[in-house]
């Protein structure tokens, strides 16, 4: 059974209004190390996304006074948690858009549970498990570390 | 962090995943820079059979030169127009393809989040 966006996807978003300042969004991302945020309405549904490149082109502005709503992209893009990856990776490519949220349907509102990027599908492409990167490392420092050592047996 | 030229896709995908990386600089063997693979382009890949495709297959090709003298406005502006999160920083002459570092969006978002006018870049 093929892979489902539910399975690889980043659980959870970070969100904000549509007053939230500029600068605050910016803190946002680089305080969560995340590459884009959902701008929510007072419901807490989904209305726009903000990425790296939408704050980019206001470098210079006055940040402060300027709101998330005035540089946010509207968002309108539907993609379930149960699609299989290979859909949600087709409709990246169609639409060119590398950050999907993922908004589960059962409950009503447009409320985002996560959200998919390219890395994530590079992570899938990948073949490399979560979680098991630190091992995949470690096997590489220990094959060096067998290495230097065997250098060093043959050492006179 | 680069890669050869004729490494496999699922090779330069497992370097970027295990660095958490969003992108790799291609290089070639004399360590010339060839250009740049992003997530987004190993993505645009998905279907093509990875194993088989290179990275010199679906790099985005080293096209536009970015020194450290280069002013930060400019670069930004740059990076605005060609839709890029990464500018590869070569030494000087302008042509020159040896990579001193690199220019990411993220350093950005932070100077803007810190008050900052691209002093701490």
């Amino acid at each position: 059974m093929s892979a489902r966006v539910c399975d690889i996807m980043h659980k959870g978003v970070i969100t904000c209004s549509c007053e939230e300042s500029v600068r605050n969004v910016a803190a946002m991302l680089d305080d969560n190390q995340f590459r884009s945020v959902v701008v929510v309405n007072e419901n807490g549904e989904v209305w726009g996304l903000i990425t790296y490149m939408d704050l980019l082109a206001h470098f210079g502005d006055d940040v402060d006074t300027m709101q998330a709503c005035q540089i946010m992209r509207p968002y309108r893009i539907e993609v379930d948690p149960q699609w299989p990856v290979e859909r949600a990776i087709e409709l990246m490519k169609r639409l060119k858009h590398y950050h999907l949220i993922i908004v589960d349907p059962h409950v009503g509102t447009r409320w985002p549970v996560g959200m998919l990027t390219s890395f994530d599908i590079v992570r899938y492409m990948s073949n490399l498990e979560p979680g098991h990167y630190e091992s995949f490392l470690k096997m590489d420092g220990a094959r060096q570390g067998k290495s230097s050592k065997d250098e060093a047996n043959r050492a006179p | 962090m680069t890669c050869n030229e004729d490494m496999s896709v699922r090779s330069v995908a497992q370097i970027m995943v295990v660095n958490r990386l969003r992108y790799c600089v291609v290089i070639n063997k004399q360590c010339e820079v060839k250009g740049i693979i992003s997530a987004d382009s190993i993505l645009r890949s998905y279907d093509k059979g990875i194993d088989t495709l290179r990275a010199k297959d679906i790099l985005d090709p080293y096209s536009f030169t970015t020194t450290p003298a280069t002013p930060l406005p400019e670069a930004i502006a740059l990076m605005t127009k060609k839709k890029v999160e990464h500018l590869i920083i070569v030494g000087d002459p302008p042509r020159s393809r040896s990579v001193l570092g690199m220019l990411n969006a993220s350093d950005i978002v932070r100077s803007m989040a810190r008050d900052e006018k691209g002093e701490g870049i």
